[in-house]
């Protein structure tokens, strides 16, 4: 899954920082037009880079938020690539259920992780 | 309010104690914090703690309209806009202390339109002052202004609580989009501050000292990106 890979070498690669979020969602909602068929995956990539943006705002991160919200984001990107290479589409539907509900976790905003 | 303006080392000093006193200011050397940008960072602020603080929010709203007063004059603007969301109380804070109408702008359009951005009533040339709390490299000043002038506004002042003074590119782009930026105070205010007053030890701040003279140097040494677009 190329475009899953591409998504979360760009975080990876723009210091994992808000701004990586922002380039995220233009990067997957170029790959709901040009990847459809995984459209609904690429939406929620989307919500959750948008997430750590609505959380975050202008404000910067601690090394522990930084890092405890990439390796979240790198397992839904995970979940969601091993469904799609695998094809089945029940397992494509509970990785999109299992993603779906995750997003729903908040952000820990908490100062004490620094 | 008195004609005689506090001056700017006065107004710099105090706002970088009260910044101290009330802890919106944090420093750690050794785990970086990451701004938006992706730079790695020593320093951290946070200027909405002001708002919890009453004497102190009442003397950052007086600095600001004498600074914005003295800097730019008494009859310069017709309303107060603050941006979404740290920079709307305190837009509310000054345009009530300088009897003006306000708007707050939006992070995103509201759908679409020429308002689609702003809330609150517009005029054409309105003479409109952007308030935000703080400015790290002015990219969201540039968004806001721009958000303010598509409504039909005249947007050419922004005012912060807190500038990084940092990045030389921020004055440029700034300049270069009619923008003249307003502050109390800068990091280098608060630096000082720390070192007459003792605050954090040496090395933090040897290292924070470090980071504002050469703040992509030491990002990059650090983990962060080593530039930064606006």
């Amino acid at each position: 899954m190329m475009m899953f890979e591409h998504i979360l070498k760009t975080l990876s690669e723009n210091g994992k920082s808000g701004q990586a979020y922002s380039k995220v969602i233009k990067h997957s909602e170029k790959a709901m037009k040009e990847d459809s068929d995984r459209a609904a995956g690429y939406l929620l990539l989307k919500i959750l880079a948008d997430r750590f943006i609505e959380a975050t705002g202008r404000m910067a991160t601690t090394v522990t938020q930084t890092e405890n919200e990439y390796k979240i984001f790198s397992n839904h990107v995970g979940t969601l690539s091993d469904a799609y290479i695998a094809g089945d589409p029940a397992g494509i539907s509970d990785a999109l259920n299992k993603v779906s509900l995750a997003s729903l976790e908040p952000f820990d905003s908490s100062f004490s992780t620094i | 309010m008195s004609s005689d303006f506090p001056s700017r080392q006065v107004i710099a000093e105090t706002t970088a104690k009260m910044l101290l006193e009330i802890d919106a200011v944090h420093f750690s050397a050794d785990k970086p914090f990451t701004f938006t940008s992706g730079i790695a960072s020593p320093v951290y602020i946070d200027c909405r703690k002001i708002i919890s603080y009453p004497r102190i929010r009442e003397m950052i709203t007086n600095f600001s309209v004498s600074v914005i007063l003295s800097e730019v004059g008494l009859e310069q603007f017709d309303a107060i806009a603050g941006g979404e969301t740290a920079g709307i109380p305190f837009a509310a804070w000054i345009a009530a202390e300088m009897g003006l109408p306000m708007q707050y702008v939006r992070k995103k359009p509201k759908g679409f339109g020429r308002d689609a951005q702003i809330e609150g009533t517009i005029t054409d040339n309105q003479r409109v002052l952007l308030v935000e709390d703080l400015t790290t490299d002015g990219g969201s000043k540039i968004n806001f202004c721009n958000a303010l002038r598509k409504a039909g506004a005249k947007a050419d002042h922004t005012i912060v609580v807190f500038y990084y003074d940092i990045f030389e590119q921020t004055r440029e782009k700034l300049t270069a989009d009619g923008i003249k930026l307003h502050s109390l105070a800068t990091w280098w205010d608060v630096l000082a501050v720390c070192k007459a007053e003792n605050h954090f030890d040496t090395h933090t701040l040897g290292q924070v000292e470090a980071f504002l003279n050469a703040p992509l140097e030491w990002s990059g040494k650090n983990g962060g990106a080593t530039s930064i677009s606006i």
